[in-house]
């Protein structure tokens, strides 16, 4: 029976993130958490798979302190059990610390035949840590796929490209990143979210992982963050004549470089 | 009890939330207009283990804890009072009533199935023109050998036409006054038994009401539930648990209008500035949010006595006393302050509207709520 | 029920029972059918023509019954125990009427009445999406072109103007000027550019006309402007002052009808020990404490309108009387629904359409938010 390990974030609901006005800096004081949208993606796609040919389920996640409250979330979604590094350094990890921190506890708690992500997290959307993580484990790497299959020791998938597909074929184990396309997450159930309090979920402290200052030290600095203010022109036409109004719109627009 | 909720009961609350926007809301606009039971979002209430979500787990039940399944209800009812309101007539009525009073016989074939959503229950209480037991109408029981004959008319019950069995109280002895009634356990199907009519109502449009006339209806005396006579404290036990959930269905359609509202109002701009800047209207939303907060702990407490197997009488009492009038009076205000717009039907405000008046009655029970609590006071 | 009410005037009294009977006989026995379809009853109107209670507002000297204030009252509180539907569909004609003799010419008068007496609808629109509370908010336009006004913009709730035959529409003709610039035209419904848009369909009065009125350069005579241009704002609030008496009688007709349903109820439905409801103390201190509102709503009512009858000054009156008569209504047929529990809230009864219906009151001819400003605004302007 095939093992796969899926990679979760646990992030600010962005909807609850507030913009303030006068300094377009960010109020997340009343956002709650929740698992990364396309991370749901990829929880669905390991228990389709755990469904269809049997299959044993890991997750795994690195985060803040606020990661333990995650985890029946995650449980109640299907997987076996997860496994969790709650830290502090977590909050200014990049991608590269984060893909080094996971690579290390999959070498812990592995071997797996497949590692699935999120094509990008809800938060940061970098598209960093699965080909970072296939790196780190030596093993192909997949990215935007929308449909995926196991076929004994292979992992067939296809990838959805700008304007086309494409379907590639890789000897496992391998790292692949989902899109939303390839399936639809399941809300789940009561006895699931019941259950999810019997199933285990271990601690994996991070000075337990081997890692270096330098592992664990972010390449990328966020210096500000600000909320993203969309300013209107407020230019009305009011020709009498509706083609006079077409026409100057379609101007305003070419002089824009909008068309 | 402890004033914040467990991580699971949140997760819980948030399943529902999920589960109200995924599979509720494309039903309601049609389930309000025709007023017709909403079958497959029943269905999927069953698949997701609501229908037997508190009920214990020998008899397929989540048996999750009253509170836990009150958050689900408040959060059905934030989408749609009526689908809040069947689950409420099957689980808190119907299926406490087998689960509270059955033989192991009758959990079995019974609580099993409505614990895993294969039946949907109803309670067949009131008659038409009287209160329980006391009308001309009156369904009246009579043993003859084994089996019981049940002949008469009820009313407004709830899930009627919809329901696959019925709890039913009727006159075992007609001398014995509030001590002669007896409830029964009535399969939907049985011979006799029919749906005179379905009651046309103001609101929870979907949660189906109906007139049954039991024509010799013969009920084996196994679907006797509790023993003969019993069936008024059984009924005032059932409101009870009943308003305590009806309470939480208050809760969430306020919640929810009062949500709406508030949009609304930032967004409605009077005299150069959003309306929610006048004080007039920040008044009224202070005070339905202050309303339906104290509203929520009393049903939140009185949902943690039931799980902790304590009374719940008086606190249930409080609830049917007070919750109805505060669920009306936020939308008065909700509308107020939604106003024209508020009272076309584009709006959610007019659904909810008609929605809350009938999410928790208070005199459609045995008896005042004003009783139950003074009795407690004077004591 | 066929008791008249012993303070007002014979003649009151006779305009009291005479739309007591009209309603019995032409509104109560239809007003579940309406309220449930939505439709417009049109005959209702050509009934009230017959029995001589369509023009109440208009003059004598106009053709029409010329009652005074509290016979009009009186005849719309009747109407509105029957169905606030129908009451806001016939009283509408009575506010669309009070422009006219607030700053109506003597031609206006004539043309505008003429129509009314004939048993055409008369219109009432200042309301739009952006000026609710806030009419100095209108921005459909009028401007002078020659000899005609050519009127362009949107309005919308307007009262049965998918019906009317003659309607006052507010127009600013000086944008500039806000408030200042509001003026008041006079528009028949076959000017061309006058459009029914969409129709609202409502939580309660349902058989009433809400409509969208969309003006596209409606052209009409210069003569068609009422009083002076700017004067609009002026004339909005004296008749919304005489309309807000008769919204006042809506709630208590409804008020009243609630009380009779749950009297009704409390005497013949019996408790669990097998006595009426009326029986049990807190029930019929209810129906007391609802008895006292009512009345003293109607009695507010009253009171206001002998001021103005007498040409006293009414605006603060007014607007007590319409915040207490309508939130009144409102209360009471809540309470009646209380009182009579699943019955009261399913369609076997007419207490839940009472409490559909006696929202609306709360909101139209100015919401009880702005009749508090009005009140306020008085007691402190000293």
């Amino acid at each position: 029976m095939s093992k796969i390990l899926v990679c979760y974030k646990w992030v600010l609901d962005e909807q609850d993130i507030r913009v303030n006005a006068a300094d377009a800096s960010l109020d997340s004081s009343r956002a709650k958490y929740k698992i990364s949208d396309y991370d749901k993606n990829a929880i669905e796609e390991a228990v389709l798979l755990q469904e269809g040919q049997g299959a044993t389920v890991d997750a795994v996640t690195f985060g803040g302190d606020a990661v333990k409250q995650s985890l029946k979330d995650l449980l109640s979604r299907g997987p076996d059990k997860v496994f969790y590094i709650a830290d502090p350094s977590a909050d200014k990890a990049d991608g590269y610390v984060t893909a080094g921190v996971i690579a290390a506890a999959a070498r812990k708690t592995g071997p797996y035949d497949l590692i699935i992500c999120g094509e990008g997290s809800a938060d940061s959307y970098n598209q960093q840590v699965a080909p970072r993580l296939a790196a780190n484990l030596g093993l192909p790497s997949i990215t935007y796929v929308q449909s995926l299959k196991l076929e004994g020791g292979r992992v067939v998938a296809t990838r959805k490209l700008g304007d086309c597909t494409e379907v590639v074929t890789v000897e496992g184990p391998a790292v692949v990143s989902v899109v939303p396309e390839i399936n639809k997450p399941r809300i789940p159930s009561l006895k699931q979210v019941l259950a999810a309090a019997k199933k285990p979920a271990e601690e994996i402290k991070i000075a337990d992982l081997g890692l270096s200052p330098k592992q664990l030290t972010a390449k990328t600095v966020s210096l500000t963050v600000k909320g993203f203010v969309m300013n209107r022109k407020n230019i009305l036409f009011k020709e009498p004549a509706q083609a006079d109004n077409v026409a100057k719109l379609v101007a305003a627009l070419a002089k824009e470089g909008v068309c | 009890m402890s004033y914040t909720l467990t991580e699971e009961q949140q997760l819980i609350q948030q399943t529902a939330r999920e589960f109200a926007q995924e599979y509720v809301v494309p039903s309601v606009a049609e389930c309000d207009k025709t007023g017709v039971h909403p079958g497959e979002v029943v269905n999927k209430m069953a698949e997701y283990d609501f229908l037997g979500l508190y009920l214990p787990g020998e008899y397929g039940g989540a048996e999750a804890g009253y509170l836990s399944y009150i958050l689900t209800v408040e959060e059905l009812a934030k989408v749609s009072g009526a689908v809040a309101a069947i689950l409420v007539n099957h689980a808190s009525a119907a299926a406490y009533a087998v689960s509270r009073w059955g033989s192991d016989a009758q959990k079995k074939s019974w609580l099993t199935a409505m614990a895993k959503g294969d039946a949907l229950g109803g309670v067949a209480g009131l008659e038409p023109g009287a209160a329980p037991g006391a009308g001309a109408d009156r369904v009246v029981a009579v043993r003859e050998g084994d089996t019981y004959n049940l002949t008469g008319m009820k009313t407004y019950v709830a899930n009627g036409g919809a329901a696959d069995v019925y709890i039913v109280f009727a006159v075992t002895n007609p001398e014995a006054g509030a001590k002669g009634l007896s409830a029964f356990i009535v399969d939907a199907k049985a011979a006799g038994l029919k749906v005179n009519r379905l009651i046309g109502k103001m609101g929870l449009r979907g949660c189906q009401w109906a007139e049954l006339v039991f024509d010799n209806v013969k009920v084996p005396a196994a679907g006797l539930l509790g023993g003969e006579g019993a069936g008024a404290a059984m009924l005032a036990e059932i409101q009870a648990v009943t308003g305590v959930a009806e309470g939480a269905i208050v809760v969430g359609i306020a919640q929810a209008a009062m949500e709406d509202a508030a949009k609304y109002g930032k967004q409605r701009i009077q005299f150069g500035r959003p309306i929610t800047s006048f004080p007039a209207i920040q008044t009224m939303l202070a005070d339905m949010a202050a309303n339906i907060h104290l509203t929520r702990l009393a049903v939140y407490h009185a949902a943690d006595l039931v799980d902790k197997g304590e009374k719940f009488a008086v606190e249930a009492a409080m609830i049917r006393l007070f919750a109805g009038r505060i669920g009306a009076s936020a939308l008065i205000d909700v509308i107020q302050i939604e106003g024209g717009y508020g009272y076309s039907e584009e709006m959610a405000a007019s659904r909810f509207y008609r929605d809350v008046q009938g999410a928790i009655l208070k005199n459609s029970s045995a008896d005042f709520p004003e009783k139950t609590i003074v009795a407690e006071v004077l004591a | 029920m066929n008791m008249a009410d012993k303070s007002l005037t014979q003649e009151q009294q006779r305009l009291q029972l005479l739309a007591r009977e009209f309603t019995a006989k032409h509104i109560i026995p239809v007003a579940a059918e309406y309220d449930k379809s939505g439709e417009f009853p049109l005959f209702i109107v050509e009934e009230a023509t017959k029995a001589g209670l369509i023009c109440n507002a208009v003059p004598v000297e106009y053709g029409g019954a010329g009652y005074d204030s509290v016979s009009q009252a009186a005849i719309v509180e009747e109407w509105a125990y029957g169905c606030a539907g129908f009451a806001t569909t016939l009283g509408g004609n009575g506010l669309s009427c009070y422009p006219l003799l607030i700053a109506g010419t003597d031609e206006q008068k004539k043309l505008y009445f003429s129509r009314i007496v004939a048993g055409g609808l008369g219109g009432f629109a200042l309301t739009e999406p952006g000026a609710g509370s806030d009419a100095g908010a209108v921005a459909t336009t009028a401007k002078l072109e020659g000899d005609e006004w050519v009127l362009n913009g949107t309005k919308c709730f307007a009262t049965s103007c998918g019906y009317a035959s003659i309607m006052i529409i507010f127009a600013s003709t000086n944008p500039s000027l806000g408030v200042k610039g509001l003026s008041a035209f006079i528009v028949e419904k076959e000017r061309p550019g006058l459009v029914v848009g969409a129709v609202e369909h409502k939580l309660g009065i349902r058989s009433s006309n809400t409509v969208e009125l969309l003006l596209k350069n409606v052209r009409i005579p210069k003569t068609y402007l009422l009083g002076k241009e700017g004067e609009g704002m002026k004339i909005a609030m004296k008749t919304l002052d005489m309309a807000r008496p008769m919204v006042a009688s809506q709630g208590v007709g409804i008020a009243r009808r609630a009380l009779d349903e749950a009297i009704k109820f409390a005497k013949s439905q019996l408790d669990v020990n097998g006595k009426p409801l009326a029986a049990n103390q807190s029930v019929a201190f209810k129906l007391a404490d609802m008895a006292i509102q009512t009345e003293a709503a109607k009695q507010l009512v009253r009171n206001c309108l002998r001021l103005k009858d007498a040409g006293l000054p009414y605006t603060k009156e007014a607007a007590m009387a319409k915040t207490f008569a309508t939130d009144t209504g409102m209360r009471v047929a809540a309470e009646a629904m209380e009182i009579m529990g699943a019955y009261g809230y399913s369609q076997d009864s007419v207490v839940e359409k009472l409490v559909r219906d006696a929202k609306i009151q709360q909101i139209y001819e100015g919401t009880n938010q702005i009749q508090r400003l009005v009140i306020s605004g008085i007691l402190l302007k000293d």
